[in-house]
C-alpha cells in the first residue's frame, strides 16, 4: 500500500468491485483486438505489407495487455470473495473471452505466414465475415452489460427478457458470420488459385470464425448466471 | 471527592480527547462515505451534517452507554478514590494505545472492544490487590456486553436485508429507476445519514470520555453535559481534521453503494447501534454498518462481497479484548508499583 494513511477503513474493502467491470474491461481488448484485425486484413489484401505488418504486431501487444487484465481478475477473485453469480461459471466465461483473443492473434499471425495476392472477388466477403464478428463481439459486450444489470439488480422481470435477448443477439451474429464463413470458404475452394493459397486462406477464413464461435460461448455461460 | 492533581486532569483530558479524535476520524467516517459517494452531498456539508448530529447524540444520549462503561463493569465505589484515578488512567492509556497500533496497521479494530477490555483490565488488577474481589466485577454486564458484540452486526444484518427487500420491491415497480437514485432517494440517503451520524454519537462518545467521567467521581450518578460535549467536540475535530480522508476513500472505493442501497445500509445501522445505546451497550458502529453492508449484499445489493475481510474483523475482535485486558492490567499494576 506504500505510505500508511493512518486510517482504519474496514467500509472500504468490504464491497468488492462488480467482477463484470472486469469482463467488460477485458472484452474492451477483444473488441479492440478485432477491429485492428479487420484493419490488418484490409492491408493484406490491399498488399500494403508494411502497415499490415504494424498492425499485426499490434494485435499481438493488445493480446498480451489482456492476458494482463485477465490474470488479474482470476487473482482478485479468492475463495474469500462471495460473488452473486457462480464463481466457476464467471471464470469459464472469461476463458471464452479470452478465446475470442486468442482466435483473433491466431488469425493475424496465421495471415503472417504467406503472402497471398487476394482476387478481388474474396476482399469483399473476408472483411464482410470480419465485420459480422465485431458485431457478434459487440452483441456479447452488451450482453455482459445486461447481465450485470440483473445479476446485481434482479429487479424487474422486463430485465431478465432484455438479458436473454442480448444474448440471442450474439446467436444471431454468429449464425450471420457462419453464413458468410460458408459461402466464403465454397468460393475459395472453386476459386483458380494454387492448392498453398486456398490451404492458408482457407485456414483464416477458419480462424476468424472461431471468433465468433467463442463469442457465442462467452454469451452462452452469461446465460447460465441467471438460468432459474 | 478530592481535588483532583491537575496533572492527571490535563492528562486525562488529553487522552479522551485522542481517542474522541480517532473515534470521528475512522468509526465516524466509516459511515459517511456513501454520501459522498452518491454526492448527494459534498464533502464540506458530509462534514457539517455529521459534526452537528454527532455531536446532538453525543451530547444528549451519551449517557446510558458511558454509565455502563465508566461505572457498569467495575465496581467503583468500592475502590480508593486514587486507585480509581490511577485506574481509569491506565485503561484509557492502554485502549489509546491499542486504537493507535491498529489504526497505523489499519487492523479493524473497535474502539468500544478496546475501552471495555481495558476497563475490565483494572478491573482485574483490582482484584490482584485484593482491593475488590474477582465477584464484585460485574460479570452479568461484562457477558450482556460479549453478547451485545456479537448481536449488533447480525441485527445491522438482518434489518438491512429486510429493509433493501423492501426497498427492491418499491423499485420494481418504477420504469426508471436510475431516476430514481440519482432524485428522491438520493435526498434520503442524506436523512439516513445523519440518523446514523446521531446514533453514532450516542454510543460512541463513551468510548472517549467513560474513563475520565468516572474519574470526576460520575460513575453511576448523571453524566454532567459538559464532558459529553466536550466527547463531542473530539469526536467532531477528528472527522474534520483527519476523517474526511477515510470518508474520500470509501466514497471512491465503493461506487456501487447507490443511494437505494446506502440509505438500506444506513437505516438498519443506525437503528441498531440507537437500540444498543438505549439499552447503554457500547456495541462497534464499525462492525455493525458492515453487517448491515453485507446484509443488503446478501439480499443481491452487491455482486461480490469480500469474506476475506470479514475473517480479519472478527480476528481483530478476538485479539483485541485480551491485549487491551494485559496492557490495562499491565500499566495499572506497574503505576501502582512505581507508587504513583
Amino acid at each position: 500500500m506504500g505510505r500508511r494513511k493512518f486510517t482504519r477503513t474496514p467500509m472500504a474493502e468490504i464491497v468488492r468491485r462488480s467482477p463484470f467491470d472486469g469482463l467488460l474491461s477485458h472484452n474492451e481488448k477483444a473488441k479492440e483486438c478485432i477491429s485492428v484485425l479487420k484493419d490488418a486484413m484490409e492491408a493484406y489484401c490491399d498488399g500494403k505489407w508494411e502497415r499490415f505488418e504494424e498492425l499485426t504486431n499490434k494485435i499481438i501487444k493488445i493480446e498480451h495487455e489482456a492476458d494482463l487484465i485477465k490474470g488479474n481478475i482470476r487473482a482478485h477473485l479468492p475463495k474469500s470473495i462471495f460473488m452473486r453469480a457462480d464463481k466457476s461459471t464467471f471464470l469459464d466465461c472469461l476463458r471464452e473471452e479470452d478465446a475470442i483473443l486468442d482466435y483473433a492473434e491466431d488469425a493475424g499471425v496465421w495471415l503472417k505466414f504467406k503472402r497471398n495476392v487476394i482476387p478481388n472477388e474474396f476482399r469483399e466477403d473476408f472483411l464482410k465475415h470480419l465485420e459480422k464478428v465485431i458485431e457478434c463481439v459487440g452483441a456479447y459486450d452488451n450482453a455482459v452489460k445486461e447481465v450485470k444489470a440483473l445479476v446485481r439488480g434482479a429487479v424487474r422481470q422486463k430485465d431478465r427478457e432484455k438479458a436473454k435477448q442480448a444474448i440471442k443477439e450474439t446467436h444471431r451474429k454468429e449464425w450471420e458470420a457462419d453464413e458468410v464463413e460458408k459461402r466464403l470458404t465454397k468460393n475459395i475452394f472453386s476459386a483458380d488459385l494454387d492448392p498453398l493459397s486456398i490451404f492458408h486462406l482457407i485456414k483464416v477464413v477458419e480462424l476468424i470464425g472461431e471468433i465468433a464461435d467463442h463469442a457465442e460461448n462467452a454469451g452462452d455461460r452469461l446465460r447460465m448466471m441467471f438460468a432459474k | 471527592m478530592t481535588a483532583l492533581p491537575p496533572v492527571y486532569f490535563v492528562a486525562g483530558l488529553a487522552l479522551s480527547f485522542y481517542m474522541a479524535w480517532n473515534i470521528g476520524a475512522n468509526d465516524l467516517a466509516n459511515s459517511m462515505g456513501d454520501v459522498v459517494g452518491s454526492r448527494a452531498l459534498t464533502m464540506r456539508q458530509v462534514i457539517v451534517l455529521a459534526a452537528i448530529l454527532n455531536f446532538l447524540g453525543a451530547t444528549f444520549f451519551g449517557s446510558r452507554v458511558t454509565k455502563t462503561v465508566g461505572g457498569g463493569i467495575v465496581p467503583i465505589q468500592a475502590i480508593d478514590p486514587h486507585l480509581v484515578l490511577i485506574g481509569c488512567l491506565s485503561a484509557l492509556l492502554a485502549a489509546a494505545l491499542w486504537i493507535t497500533i491498529a489504526t497505523y496497521f489499519s487492523l479493524p479494530v473497535s474502539t468500544s472492544h478496546s475501552v471495555v477490555g481495558a476497563m475490565l483490565g483494572f478491573g482485574l488488577g483490582c482484584a490482584l490487590m485484593k482491593t475488590i474481589s474477582l465477584g464484585d466485577i460485574s460479570w452479568f454486564v461484562m457477558v450482556k456486553i460479549v453478547a451485545s458484540w456479537i448481536l449488533s452486526p447480525f441485527g445491522g444484518m438482518v434489518m438491512a436485508f429486510l429493509i433493501y427487500k423492501v426497498m427492491l420491491h418499491f423499485l420494481k415497480k418504477s420504469d426508471n429507476v436510475p431516476k430514481l437514485e440519482s432524485g428522491i432517494l438520493r435526498y434520503l440517503v442524506i436523512l439516513s445519514s445523519s440518523y446514523q451520524a446521531f446514533s453514532f454519537g450516542s454510543n460512541d462518545v463513551a468510548n472517549a470520555i467513560a474513563p475520565m467521567a468516572t474519574v470526576l467521581g460520575f460513575s453511576g450518578t448523571e453524566i454532567p453535559i459538559w464532558i459529553l460535549t466536550f466527547g463531542g467536540i473530539g469526536i467532531v475535530v477528528g472527522l474534520s481534521t483527519w476523517g474526511y480522508r477515510v470518508i474520500w476513500t470509501i466514497g471512491k472505493k465503493i461506487t456501487d453503494l447507490t443511494p437505494s442501497r446506502g440509505f438500506s445500509a444506513d437505516v438498519a445501522c443506525a437503528t441498531t447501534v440507537l437500540i444498543f445505546s438505549s439499552l447503554g451497550m457500547p456495541v462497534s458502529t464499525t462492525h455493525t454498518i458492515i453487517g448491515a453492508v453485507i446484509g443488503v449484499g446478501l439480499a443481491r445489493g452487491f455482486d461480490a462481497v469480500n469474506f476475506g475481510k470479514v475473517k480479519q474483523i472478527v480476528y481483530s475482535w478476538l485479539v483485541t479484548v485480551p491485549v487491551v485486558i494485559a496492557l490495562s492490567f499491565l500499566l495499572f499494576i506497574g503505576l501502582i508499583a512505581l507508587g504513583i
